[in-house]
Formats: C-alpha cells, structure tokens, sequence
C-alpha cells in the first residue's frame, strides 16, 4: 500500500484476519481467574408489586455466592435523561422481563438453578400495553410522578400551518404505525466487571459508549465516574441497542459487592425481553401540497411507546418529532409528540433513532401523495428537496446537500422511468429517501465533537487513541485511515489502541453517526498536530528550516533528498524527553448549535442524504413478498473506505428489509413477548436479501475529515418504505402498519377486490 | 438445568430393554435438535437421556422389490441427498430439504422429525401422501401402522413409553402418480411451515381418470392429516381447474388452524386453498404431463 | 459424567463431560476455543458452526457425548499456520466482515459449501449458507467473498 492518498481506497478492515482466524477475543469469551458467574431472575409479570423476595432456598445451592436484590441497589433511579430506572426492581416490576434479583455463583449453571429457587410473592397490578389507552384518565400508572403515563412530550409549531393548509390545493390526512424490532446484534449483550481493594471498578465491556457510559453507569451504581474504567473488547455488533445497556452496570454491582471478578452474559430470549428495542411509533401525518407537488404545510402527532423505562427514547421522540423536517424544504410545520410509558420492554435507540420510524411515515405519504396528484414519485421529491444553503424552519443549515442527486443517480440505476407502474399485479419499483446527522448537539448538552490523541512511539510506529467505539461498522479502519493519509505514513504500520478509558480522552461515544464525522475529525487533527511536533523536532534535531522538511513513508525526507526514519525521530525524542512519545492531541468542535427551548438550532455539522429504490414481487394469491433488487445512493460527502462504506449500506438496507416484511415484537395480553427467540422473531437470511448495488454522491463537506459525512444509520432509513412504496406500485394496495405481512396484503387484496365488485354490482 | 444420565446401547435390543427397565424416564435422542431446544427452554427435564447412535441397524436407506426402507437414523441430510429418494421419491427429498438450515440437516434424522410430532414437520404430510408406514418396535416384537395414523397430537405419537419408532416404508409409487410438497413460510428458507401441503395422486392410464388422491395437511391442526373430502372430491374424475378449485376450497375448509405468532388461522385456510390448488396443478402439468379441462 | 474422545484440528483430546454439556459449551469452555461463538443457543444462527468429519452442524444443538470419537474442525484450525485458508483471503479482500461474530461461523460453512459444491451459483451459496445468520453485512460481500473464494481454490490459489 502506499503511503499516500489511501482516502477513498478499498481498505480491508483492520482487523478482518484477528476476526476470520477466530482470534478476536470478544467480551462474551472473557475468562479471569477467580471469576464468577451472574445468572438474572426476570420478572413473569409485566406489572406488579414485589410483596415479599424468598432467597432462601436459592442461596443454600451448594456454589452460590451471593444473591442481589432491588435493597442492594441505591435508591436513586438513574436513567440517561429521566431517572426512572433501578438495576434491579425495587418495589415494583413494569414489564415482564425486568431484573429482580441477581444471583452470583461459582459457574453459569449453579447461578441459573439457584435463580430458580428464588421465590417471588406479587401482588398484581393492571397492565396497560396500548400508549394510546395508558394515555386515558384512570389507566393503571406505571410511575407515580408521570401522570397519564407520559414521559416527554414534544410541541413545535413554524411559520403560519393553519393558513398554509387554506392555501392547499390537496390536503392529505393518513396513519401509520411503526412496530417494535430488535437490534438483533449477533453477540448478546455480556459483560465481566471487577472491583479492587480500592473500589475501583473495571468493566470489560463490548458497549457502544465506553466512555461516555461511565456517567450513567456512576449514577446506577452511586459512585463517581472516576471510580469507573470500561475496557470495551471486540463486539458483535451494536445498532444503537449496546448504547450504554443495563448489564454491564449490573455486573458491575455484583462484583463492587463482592470483590470478585463476576460475568453475565445475556442469553437471546433474555435480549429480546429486556433489551431496549425500537420505539414504536404510531403517526398521525397531515400534508398540504399545492398543485404542483410543493409541500406547503405538514402537521403530525406521534405517539411514542416508551416500554417501562425511558433511557434514550425520550431524545428519539424528539429526533422523530422534527429531524424529517430537514429532508424537503417545508415552510410550515406542526408537531405534536406523546413519549407514553407502557407495560413492555423498554424501548430506546436503534439504528436511525426514531428518524427512520418518521421517514416511513412521511415516505410513505409523498407516495401516497405523488399518485393521487399524478407526479412522479421520485420528481415530487426531486421538487422538494432540501437544497444546499439551505436553512430550514429549525433553524438547520444545510452546507452540502445531495439529495437530488442521489434521486436521480438511484432512478438511472434501477431504470425507473421504464418499470415505474409497468409491473402493475406482481412486479414493483418504489423510492424512499432520508435525511440525518452526523452527530447532534441536541443529545448532550456538555459540549458535541470529538477528542483524539496520535503518538509516535520509538520503534516509529503511530498508535491512534480514540474513545469513540468500533462496534463492527469499521471505526478503527477508518482512524488508521485518517492518521494514514495525514502523516503519509504507511496505513499498516498504524496501530489503534483499544478503547480503554484509562488511557482514552473523553468520548461521547458511537451513536447518532457521529464516529467518522465528529471521531475522524478529531483523529486527523490530532494527526495535523503530531506532524507539526515531528517537522518542529526534526527542523531543530537537523537543524533545518521545517519548511524544507517533507512527512512521507515512515520518513522525513529533506529538500535535497535526505531522509530520516520516524524510528529513529521517534527514538530520540523519547531519549531527549526522558520517555516522552512524541504525541499529536486534536479536537473538533462542530459548529452547531444547542438548540433553545423552542428547539430551534442547528443541531449538527453536516447533514448526509440518501435514497434507496427496491424493487419487489408480489405473489397476489398468498401476498407473498419478495424484494429481487435495492438500489441505495447516499451522500456521505466524500467516500473514505468504499469498500466498507457499501458494506454499511448493505447492512443498512438488509435490516431496513427485515424491519418492513419480517421483523415484529409480539405481545400477549399478559404482556409476555411471545416471540423471544430468532425461531419466531426473525431476521432476514442469505435468501431473503436480493444482491444489491450502492454508489455514493460526493458533495465534499467542507466540515468533514476530507470532506465526509455520515452513513451508519441513514443507511437503514430509506429502504422500509421503498420498499412498501414498492408494493403498491405492484399490486396497488398500501399498508401503513410495519411489518407488511403476507396476510396483511392478502386481506387488503381481498377488500378491494370485494370493493372493485361492490362498485360493479352497483 | 439439570443433568441426566446419558445411555449409548450398542444394539437395539438393549435400547429396547432398556425403555422396558425405566418406563417413562427416558427420553430418546436422535440427531438432537429438537430435543436440545426443549431441553434448554426447560419443556423437557428427563432422567436419562438414551442417544441411537450406538448401533447402525436403524440406519440408512433400502430399496425394496415394491417399498423403501428409510432406517429412523437417518439423517435428514441423507434423505435430501439420497439418489434412491430423488428417483423415487422426489417429493420427499425436495420435503427434507425444506427443513432448517444444513447444519440442522446434517444432525436431525427422519425419525426425530416424526416423533417430535411438530404439527408443522416437513417430512410427515409427503410421507402420509406417499403411503408410509411406521415400523414400531417393542419387547414383545413390531408393528407396523400407517403414518397417518402414528401422529396423535402436538408432541403426541402412538409410540408406547417402551417402543422404539425404527423405520418408515414406502411403497415406491407407480408410474402412472406423482407427487408434490409445497410449503409456506414467513422466510424464504430457515423456518418452519406456515402451511405444508402434500399431494398424491393416481390417474388410470390413457382415460388419465383420477383413481385415488390423497391431500395431507401440515401445521394447519394438531397433526398432519388427510382432507379427505377434498380427496374425495377428486376421485373417479378427470384433471380440471375447476375441479381443482373445488377440492382446494374443500382443503381450506377441512383445515383445523389456528392463529399464532406466525400467521392467523383465516390466513392459513386462504394458503391452504392456494397450495392445494398448486399443488394439484404441479402434479398434472409438470409431474404427469397432463393438460388440464376447465 | 462421561470420558470422551475428541479430534479437534488434528489433535487429541480425552475429557470428563457432564451428559447435558453441548459440544459448544466443552469447545469453548473446557478447550479454550472461542473462535465458535453463541448466537442464539437454539440452532437458528449458525455462530456456533464447527465441522464434523467436514459436515457443518450447529455445536449449541450437539451433546458433547455425541461427539465422542469425531474429528472436529474449529475455526482455529482452519489456517495452516500464519497461512489463511482461501475463504478466509477472501473474506478479509471482498470486505466480508463487519463485526465478525458470524464470521467463524460463515467461514466454516462456506468451506464445506466449497467442499461440496467448487463452482457454486450465486442460489446456492445462499441457499447453503443460510443458516449462518449476520446482521451487519446485509449477505452481499459475505456471497462475494465466497463466490471470490472459489475462484482462488480453482486456480489453485
């Protein structure tokens, strides 16, 4: 490879072979001396009050160490942003699932018979499972100090809608529901944590927030963060689920308590009970247009699933409530949000963050919309969408915006203009779009961007540090790209040091799409410093002008063609510094803004775009569904790693399809999952994703580490409702309600079949 | 979880004797697949666990003057691959291939299939069609009953606590038949039915009259089992869509579904109708040759 | 518990193991081979997939007691030393791992695909390889890397 210009080359991942040799140590093959193991008693019942705990049975199995319960916990709730949470129950349990006690044994399957024995005494309680029914006067409350169960609310009102909607040549009124779907990360959420002599607790941990977890962890524990070091190991996969998870916190009360390394490892079933799934949302969307396609005013009312406990959701309330705004220039908006708590797994972050529940309302509509006006639907949004220096009724700035280029890049590539409304009865072409961040200002009030120190050691290699966590989407290649590219030194040559927060800056961590952006930013500037320090050393150990000194292949080279070894520069500045590395320390501060009370502000940096064409068969005798082709383009600024680039949009499109034809959380009317395990929730296999093809739309972010901007999560947005886009351009019926089922296209088939001879016979 | 005592006999014998020694405490392991999921989810807690795998007599596939012999050993793998099977029993092969993944294949057997009696198992309505029969094997010698008649309820079969299910006969099936097994499922593969429909039918040569039908249903009713008034729809007439339609609507009636996390049960009904109808035309068309009236 | 015999990557193993220990827990637990891993625990993701005499099976869903007398081949006996299998070249080339805990899963399946099928269509890779669930690739590198695998094993690497 050479040292230079290795931005926009396919790179493998750096740590491709450690993963295909099986040597990757994950956090779910950790093993210390003396460890323990921890096995959760979870709640059967979805609400009810904890009369009584009877460990005594569980704690006389021979190997068992010791039991949790809520009394081992402080009595202060923590929580991201509202505090409503224990690590284990106290008093009351809100959701079947949820961790009442802990037992803490010498091997897995002593810790699980004991869980057995534990006996709980309850005193039932009413459930409410439905956000729209907790919301009534009179439902059963789930926190006394959140009256009708709402937990956040959200109100925004721009420009003049009421008037907006007079001037309306059509005005559209649909629902639409979005269901609960899990993250599905291959690896279950686990952890080992260990507490010395001190106190001091470690956790080793593979969670998406390392640093930044500290805080919330701190407050569960009632500890400071210092007293907190989270090593994070490889990890299998995240998607906003492994955002500051509960466990590793809980591993981390056992083993405070007693001293003792202690590991949990979640099984699948418990991931599916008591993780932290999608929000549901359900949509009420109002949309005026005028004759030629304009959006002129848009009102919508969501209503949000909180589950039992809020941790991120409140933040992707919000996120649904306006971030879709940013995706076509409407002038006049309305929005009304309820964030309402129920009986059910907490929901939280996963992969769009509340966004993409949005766009499939909104996607879905301008579809809706586009065939009733009798446009085309890629041409409406063409004529919509938002422009670069843009700002839009948030106050949100659009530097670059390339979303009608990747219109027209993803209707040339799929052939659009001939299959559109061609395939009327089995075959379908549909269109989708998207909008995000690239990081958020919104989320944390503290500060937004990123911290990163380079280091060149003295056997001349450079070590990046960096706490913002790869969690499989290829972070660390991306780092040693930058550092790479900015040093001009060879990219395998660059080390990056393992998240450890001992050794790490302060890092919010890998949500909201922030890691390129804001974490490579801050890589590459760290990098610009440790380049000046190496020049400035060199120009003074050489005694040459460092303006004559070049940077380039491990070497300094001089005007006349003489070069020295960064080994030895980076020996003999350790020896002139009594051990010192020379090292590079770079951040960078976005420049957004925190938005005030009326949520006005521009939240991010840089604002990437996509859109995803699918192309899908129906089968009108059994509705069946198959997707044969998607197509996603998105602006990411500039491609840094295409190879894993597409592999994040492939990943993207391939949940976004799980997510609009399979993937569903089932209750019963207990509220017990019904469907805890891949048997029965299911996730697309090699034979349910169609091949794919993606391309990017380089619009150069001036803000961004060599011009780029976000892909993570834009990359699952636009296809879900491509892709219900794409049913009703085969077969003309239209389900608003994710997932769209066999069944369900089978009975909307038969309705309007009844409806079409109903009309006949009249 | 607790623990078991694991017992390997090395003949069938011993097996025998002993599920005769320890009534009912024992469980029987095949290929281990659906016995490791329940175990694990707790629905089974036995004593003693006795693995098959000891000894070869219950394994592998023989060809016969008029019948196949498929040994319960068999792994599901060796029925998808087996050239005997593709030959004669395409249906079966094509069923057996339909089940999980390749991994799970390559462990389960056709006897751990059937005695699992899921309501939903791949290879029992293509084994009803084709005529099987299930040899059983106690103490006090064998039977043999019709596999329709093996299956009594989910999880439930006709197997005393101290016999043995050791082989399926088919009767290898006359030219003048054909057979088909289709399937639905949410995913295109990795899942089990929604609905599983086997057809087989027999037309007298020439005059192509239909002289015997069966229809079985799978993962519609507590256990695979014949539409018989949909067979008997079908009987002494000759090939027709219409006909078809008809014993498909009658299929989709006799069907006993239920709703479920997978799919409700008019949904299931709607689906049996449509793979009948399917199914029905596959075996004329494609398998026989043969062109349909209206 | 029982004493059994296992062949695991060409080496030999007598162990004590418990009757209700699966194959994935004695691997992983008892041999330090980590390279399988646990998805699921109920056969419906294939991580923990190790060869058997060279068939693919699910090690979560196999007592180890079954395994008695078998030759094993985990994902840590796949390279030659430092020198990969061609799989697992390609895999690292087409860009087929994200966060890699299906990968010494899909790795050994794609093995035995190739094994069995070395011109394989694009059907039948996904066909055989679909009980190797990932969720962060969306399948096409992983059917490229394997496609791309065959090739590097028919032109003799």
């Amino acid at each position: 490879m050479t040292a230079e210009n290795i931005i926009g080359k396919r790179i493998p991942s750096i740590d491709a072979q450690e993963k295909v040799t099986g040597r990757a140590v994950f956090g779910s093959d950790l093993v210390f001396p003396g460890m323990l193991y921890g096995s959760i008693l979870r709640s059967r019942l979805a609400h009810a009050r904890i009369v009584h705990i009877d460990i005594a049975r569980a704690q006389r199995v021979p190997g068992v160490i010791d039991i949790l319960t809520g009394a081992d916990c402080p009595t202060e709730r923590f929580g991201t942003f509202i505090f409503d949470e224990s690590l284990l129950a106290r008093e009351k349990v809100r959701f079947a699932g949820e961790e009442v006690a802990l037992v803490v044994a010498i091997d897995r399957e002593t810790a699980m018979e004991a869980v057995g024995l534990i006996e709980v005494k309850y005193e039932e309680l009413l459930i409410v499972l439905n956000p729209e029914q907790a919301m009534l006067p009179g439902a059963s409350l789930l926190h006394e100090n959140h009256a009708q169960n709402i937990a956040y609310e959200v109100h925004l009102e721009r420009g003049d809608v009421d008037a907006a909607f007079k001037s309306s040549y059509r005005i559209y009124e649909h629902e639409f529901a979005t269901s609960m779907v899990h993250q599905s990360y291959l690896e279950t959420t686990g952890a080992v944590a260990d507490a010395d002599s001190n106190g001091r607790i470690t956790i080793w941990a593979g969670i998406q927030n390392p640093v930044g977890a500290r805080w919330a962890y701190a407050q569960a524990l009632g500890v400071t963060p210092d007293r907190i070091r989270i090593i994070q190991p490889y990890m299998g996969g995240g998607f906003g689920g492994k955002l500051e998870p509960k466990l590793p916190a809980l591993c981390a009360l056992a083993a405070f308590k007693l001293r003792r390394p202690v590991k949990i490892v979640q099984s699948r079933s418990e991931e599916f009970m008591a993780g932290s799934p999608r929000v549901p949302i359900k949509y009420r969307l109002k949309t005026g247009v005028s004759k030629e396609g304009r959006i002129l005013a848009k009102e919508a009312y969501l209503i949000g699933d909180n589950g039992a406990y809020t941790r991120w959701a409140s933040a992707i309330l919000s996120t649904a409530a306006y971030r879709v705004d940013a995706l076509y220039e409407i002038p006049n908006i309305r929005t009304t949000g309820y964030l309402v708590y129920t009986n059910k797994a907490p929901t939280s972050a996963f992969r769009g963050f509340g966004n993409g529940q949005t766009h499939f309302a909104l996607e879905s509509q301008i579809d809706m919309i586009a065939h009733d006006i009798g446009i085309d639907p890629a041409e409406i949004r063409t004529l919509n969408a938002t422009r670069p220096g843009h700002t839009n009724v948030h106050g949100w700035f659009f530097r670059t915006a390339g979303l009608k280029e990747c219109i027209q890049k993803a209707t040339e590539s799929s052939g659009w203009k001939e299959k559109l409304g061609q395939g009327r009865g089995k075959k379908g072409i549909g269109i989708g779009c998207c909008v995000h961040v690239s990081s958020n200002r919104a989320y944390k009030k503290e500060f937004d961007g990123a911290a990163a120190m380079v280091r060149l050691d003295e056997s001349g290699i450079i070590e990046v540090y960096s706490g913002e966590a790869d969690i499989g989407q290829g972070a660390r290649t991306i780092f040693a790209q930058v550092a790479a590219e900015e040093l001009g030194f060879p990219f395998e040559k660059v080390r990056i040091h393992a998240v450890d927060t001992s050794s790490v800056q302060f890092a919010w961590g890998t949500f909201g799409s922030r890691a390129t952006y804001v974490g490579g930013n801050a890589v590459k500037k760290a990098a610009e410093d440790l380049r000046r320090k190496v020049l400035d050393y060199a120009g003074e150990k050489l005694n040459i002008d460092k303006s004559e000194l070049n940077l380039r292949g491990s070497f300094i080279i001089t005007k006349d063609g003489k070069q020295w070894g960064l080994a030895e520069i980076g020996f003999n500045y350790m020896c002139d510094h009594a051990g010192s590395y020379l090292t590079g320390f770079g951040h960078f501060i976005p420049d957004s803004a925190y938005p005030d009370e009326n949520r006005y502000g521009n939240v991010s940096g840089a604002y990437p775009f996509g859109a995803h064409v699918a192309e899908v068969e129906v089968d009108t005798a059994t509705g069946e569904i198959r997707v044969t082709n998607m197509v996603g383009v998105h602006d990411i600024g500039r491609t840094i790693n295409p190879l894993l680039a597409e592999g994040q949009v492939e990943g993207g499109m391939a949940q976004g399809l799980g997510w609009a034809l399979l993937e569903n959380m089932v209750y019963d009317e207990q509220g017990r999952l019904k469907n805890p395990q891949f048997l029965d929730y299911q996730i697309p296999t090699m034979m349910d994703v169609p091949d794919s093809q993606v391309s990017f739309v380089e619009t150069n972010e001036p803000s961004g580490p060599y011009g780029a901007k976000a892909l993570g999560e834009p990359a699952i947005i636009p296809i879900t409702p491509a892709i219900a886009n794409a049913i009703y351009d085969a077969v003309g019926v239209r389900i608003t309600d994710l997932p769209i089922t066999p069944e369900k296209i089978l009975r909307a088939l038969k309705e309007k079949k009844g409806d079409k001879a109903k009309r006949e016979e009249l | 979880m607790k623990s078991f005592s694991y017992l390997e006999p090395a003949a069938l014998q011993e097996a025998l004797e002993l599920l005769k020694n320890n009534k009912g405490k024992i469980k029987v392991l095949a290929g281990g697949t659906d016995f490791l999921v329940q175990y694990k989810e707790g629905r089974y807690n036995p004593d003693m666990v006795m693995s098959l795998r000891g000894f070869s007599a219950l394994q592998g596939i023989t060809i016969g003057l008029a019948e196949i012999r498929v040994g319960a050993m068999t792994t599901i793998a060796q029925v998808e691959q087996s050239e005997v099977i593709t030959r004669y029993l395409p249906a079966l092969g094509l069923a057996a291939g339909m089940i999980g993944s390749v991994q799970v294949r390559n462990r389960a057997t056709i006897g751990g299939n059937l005695c699992n009696a899921a309501p939903s198992a791949d290879t029992a309505p293509i084994l009803i069609a084709y005529g099987a029969k299930a040899t059983i094997v106690g103490q006090t010698g064998a039977r043999v009953i019709a596999l329709e008649n093996f299956f009594k309820g989910p999880g439930q079969t006709a197997l005393l606590p101290d016999e043995l299910l050791t082989e399926v006969t088919i009767p290898i099936p006359p030219g003048n038949s054909a057979t088909s097994y289709l399937k639905k499922s949410r995913r295109q593969t990795m899942d089990i039915a929604t609905v599983g429909v086997a057809v087989h039918v027999w037309v007298s040569p020439e005059i192509n009259r239909i002289d015997n039908a069966r229809i079985v249903l799978g993962a519609v009713g507590p256990y695979p089992f014949r539409a018989r008034q949909a067979e008997g729809l079908l009987l002494h007439n000759l090939p027709g869509s219409e006909l078809f339609k008809q014993a498909a609507q009658r299929a989709g009636e006799e069907a006993r579904p239920i709703n479920d996390v997978r799919a409700s049960a008019w949904y299931r009904r709607e689906v049996v109708q449509v793979l009948t109808e399917w199914a029905l035309d596959d075996v004329f068309m494609e398998r026989l040759g043969i062109k349909l009236r209206n | 518990m029982k004493l059994i015999e296992l062949r695991v990557n060409e080496i030999g193993y007598q162990l004590w193991v418990w009757p209700h220990e699966t194959l994935l827990t004695v691997l992983r637990e008892k041999l330090g081979l980590t390279g399988a891993k646990e998805g699921c625990g109920v056969g419906e993701c294939g991580a923990c997939t190790v060869l058997i005499d060279n068939e693919p099976v699910n090690s979560c869903l196999m007592l180890a007691v079954e395994a008695n007398g078998k030759a094993i081949t985990t994902i840590e006996g796949l390279a030659q030393g430092e020198s990969l299998h061609p799989v697992q070249e390609a895999f690292i080339e087409q860009g087929a791992v994200q966060c890699g805990f299906c990968t010494p899963g899909m790795v050994l399946t794609a093995k035995s695909l190739l094994d069995h099928y070395p011109e394989p269509t694009e059907e039948q890779i996904r066909k055989y390889m679909s009980g190797n669930l990932c969720r962060c690739t969306g399948y096409t590198k992983i059917v490229k890397g394997v496609a791309a695998a065959a090739q590097k094993l028919r032109g003799g690497k």
